[in-house]
């Protein structure tokens, strides 16, 4: 039991690891093979997956009514939402058929509540930029100062203000160049710091739990 | 008098029927060249024609004069493409110098070396005078300077239809270059022909392969080293401020909430944010709180439900986990944020951690999390995301942080020593970029000195240098 449980996934991680290790390195027909194959596996095991998520969300909100536990209204409304997508895809077909009642409820409720969702992105933009951007240290100074010059160098209206200097030897102070100057320098820079401590972070991470040594993914952390 | 105008009325009718039909003879021929069938008929008259350095010529005299006077381009070859599964050739051949803008190169092709020869019977578009160059692909071709001369045109065989009406022998196929304007070709001579073959290493990755091994190598003696001596590891608040966050959340008797990105099991942030949440777990167990896991994808949800139940059974607290609270949402991106957030505003949690990848949500996430008053962690290394986080969130771990994380809480001496792998696999990249920067500096600086081949054997091991650590897909 032990060795299915612990042993056993090791032995797994660390074939599979070092087959796809060596397949990259292999662009033969059998190679990209191997290599499709297991990309496969992928959402076959997805797929099964999928049931276990279903049970699990369903039988959460089943439980909540059963015990009326607060916010069970909620549940409720989950459960019939859940039967009426199901039954009418069932019956009535997915999204092939535009005239159902699923196609229906998917373009006239579940599109717009994404929609509405991520439309609140907006204001919380705003929010968020507000907090930041009060000079209150001076790196968050710099920080506003930054900012207001990358915004105001992708808008129209920066273009305009600083567009006497076209053709002068100040040309380089015109806003979309120091917008310019600033994301594709200082903080292209930046980003690519972190891309390599990432790229590393990411081998680091993989070597570990292809040679054992990180085994807390897999529930054991001795 | 009146003869004389009905005799000139009838002339100019005459002539007006003659030019009516002139026009409409004109118009019907022109139309008639357009249509598909004419189309045909020309091609197959341009066949008959292609088996040497032909024209193939569908009307305007100018352009066919033009297409005359360009040079034949010289060194043309085909040959097997270089690391690929063994599907494709490759046609090469030294630029032409001077080649005007609206001409192009192109490719027929012919089942037999005396022709006919056709256009490819897939999509294919002309190639110009300064695209495709051999300098510019370097998963194909090693970087050599004399290669910015060259241009090439991969010709991948399985692209050729293989529907029993049109089936092609792929063994015996023959092709040859041409320019192209104005839907007028000229095909060069020789006609050209390769095998492709099957290739079992990739050579344009031996960088990766040599910095590969030696990262590996470098880790395990580490790792080794790790278990004999102590490894200094500098301070990461966000992880540090952990324990004090579930502190808090036992002392306000509220749960903690830990997201693990939305991302499947197949990426290693989510690998890193699941062994995160085993050490915060067990952190909860040993406090006796409570923490809520709602999961986007259902993999992960079963790795989590394991990771937690044994972070339990490990701190000797199986009674207090409640495997509930590790649960599947939904695998919509905005439905899971509108569950998150609705959990949050109800059940108002003391500590969010938000640890994985993560993509539009964050700041959904964050800011609402903010609202409730819970203190926030956040760790992806979504690069694009880290700035949400950071403005949201109490701590933010960047990047690489992520996968130190589970590290830095366990400070088991394993695992420090892959971080101390990467500190100086970071230095090592410093040294190497430090000298590419070197290179760079004197290349243009001794450009003007000899613009052609600036110094010559040195500055292209220089230039090769600097491309070996591109990337070259």
């Amino acid at each position: 039991m032990v060795f299915l449980k612990k042993q056993f996934p090791m032995i797994i991680a660390f074939s599979v690891g070092i087959l796809m290790l060596i397949q990259f390195f292999i662009p033969s027909k059998a190679s990209q093979a191997f290599y499709e194959t297991m990309n496969l596996w992928i959402p076959v095991i997805g797929g099964f997956a999928l049931l276990l998520g279903i049970d699990s969300v369903v039988g959460t909100h089943i439980k909540k009514v059963q015990k009326l536990s607060s916010g069970y209204g909620y549940s409720l409304v989950f459960l019939i939402s859940f039967v009426a997508m199901s039954v009418s895809w069932i019956v009535w077909g997915g999204l092939e058929n535009t005239t159902g009642p699923f196609s229906w409820m998917f373009f006239n409720m579940f599109v717009p509540m994404g929609a509405t969702m991520f439309s609140i992105l907006a204001f919380y933009i705003a929010s968020a930029a507000y907090r930041s951007f009060r000079a209150r240290t001076p790196d968050a100074t710099v920080l506003l100062i930054s900012a207001v010059i990358v915004m105001l160098g992708r808008v129209p209206i920066g273009t305009w203000l600083t567009s006497s200097l076209t053709n002068t030897k100040l040309w380089w102070l015109q806003f979309p160049e120091v917008s310019g100057w600033l994301l594709n320098v200082l903080n292209a820079a930046g980003f690519r710091g972190i891309l390599l401590g990432v790229g590393l972070g990411i081998i680091a991470t993989s070597v570990r739990i292809i040679f054992g040594v990180e085994k807390t993914y897999m529930g054991g952390m001795e | 008098m009146r003869r004389f105008f009905e005799s000139w009325e009838v002339i100019i009718g005459l002539l007006n029927i003659n030019f009516t039909l002139i026009i409409a003879l004109t118009i019907s021929f022109v139309t008639f060249c357009k249509l598909p069938f004419y189309s045909i008929a020309s091609e197959s008259k341009a066949e008959a024609i292609s088996n040497t350095d032909s024209l193939q010529s569908s009307g305007s005299e100018d352009v066919s004069r033009e297409l005359a006077e360009i040079p034949a381009p010289l060194e043309i070859s085909a040959k097997d493409l270089p690391n690929d599964t063994g599907n494709s050739i490759v046609i090469t051949w030294r630029r032409v110098e001077n080649l005007p803008e609206d001409v192009a190169f192109t490719l027929y092709f012919a089942q037999s070396i005396e022709g006919p020869f056709r256009p490819l019977p897939f999509d294919f578009s002309p190639v110009r005078a300064d695209e495709n160059l051999m300098s510019e692909n370097l998963q194909y071709f090693p970087y050599r300077r004399e290669n910015e001369n060259y241009q090439y045109i991969i010709v991948d065989l399985t692209s050729f239809p293989t529907s029993p009406k049109q089936e092609y022998n792929l063994n015996s196929l023959y092709f040859k270059l041409g320019v192209i304007k104005n839907g007028e070709v000229r095909l060069f001579d020789p006609p050209l022909t390769a095998k492709p073959k099957e290739n079992f290493f990739d050579t344009s990755k031996v960088n990766t392969l040599v910095m590969a091994v030696l990262f590996i190598v470098l880790l395990l003696i580490l790792i080794e080293t790790a278990k004999r001596k102590d490894l200094y590891l500098r301070r990461i608040a966000g992880l540090d401020a952990i324990d004090e966050a579930i502190g808090r959340a036992t002392e306000m008797g509220r749960p903690i909430l830990y997201l693990c990105g939305l991302d499947p099991m197949t990426t290693v942030s989510t690998i890193a944010a699941t062994n995160i949440l085993g050490h915060v777990a067990k952190h909860v167990a040993k406090f006796e709180s409570r923490v809520k896991v709602p999961c986007f994808d259902p993999i992960v949800m079963s790795v989590c439900q394991e990771v937690v139940r044994e972070a339990f059974y490990n701190a000797g607290r199986p009674d207090q986990h409640d495997p509930n609270d590790i649960f599947f949402l939904t695998n919509d991106q905005f439905s899971y944020v509108a569950a998150v957030n609705g959990i949050m505003a109800r059940e108002k949690p003391a500590a969010n951690f938000y640890f994985g990848y993560y993509y539009a949500e964050s700041l959904l996430l964050g800011e609402v999390g903010q609202s409730t008053g819970a203190i926030q962690i956040a760790g992806t290394d979504s690069n694009v995301q880290i700035p949400f986080f950071i403005t949201s969130c109490d701590y933010t771990l960047i990047g690489e942080e992520l996968y130190a994380a589970s590290a830095y809480i366990s400070r088991e001496p394993k695992l420090l020593g892959s971080i101390k792998a990467s500190d100086m696999a970071k230095a090592f990249i410093l040294v190497v970029l430090t000298l590419g920067l070197l290179f760079s500096l004197v290349l243009i600086a001794l450009k003007p000195v000899n613009p052609e081949n600036t110094m010559g054997r040195v500055g292209e091991a220089m230039e090769y240098y600097m491309e070996m650590f591109n990337e070259h897909a």
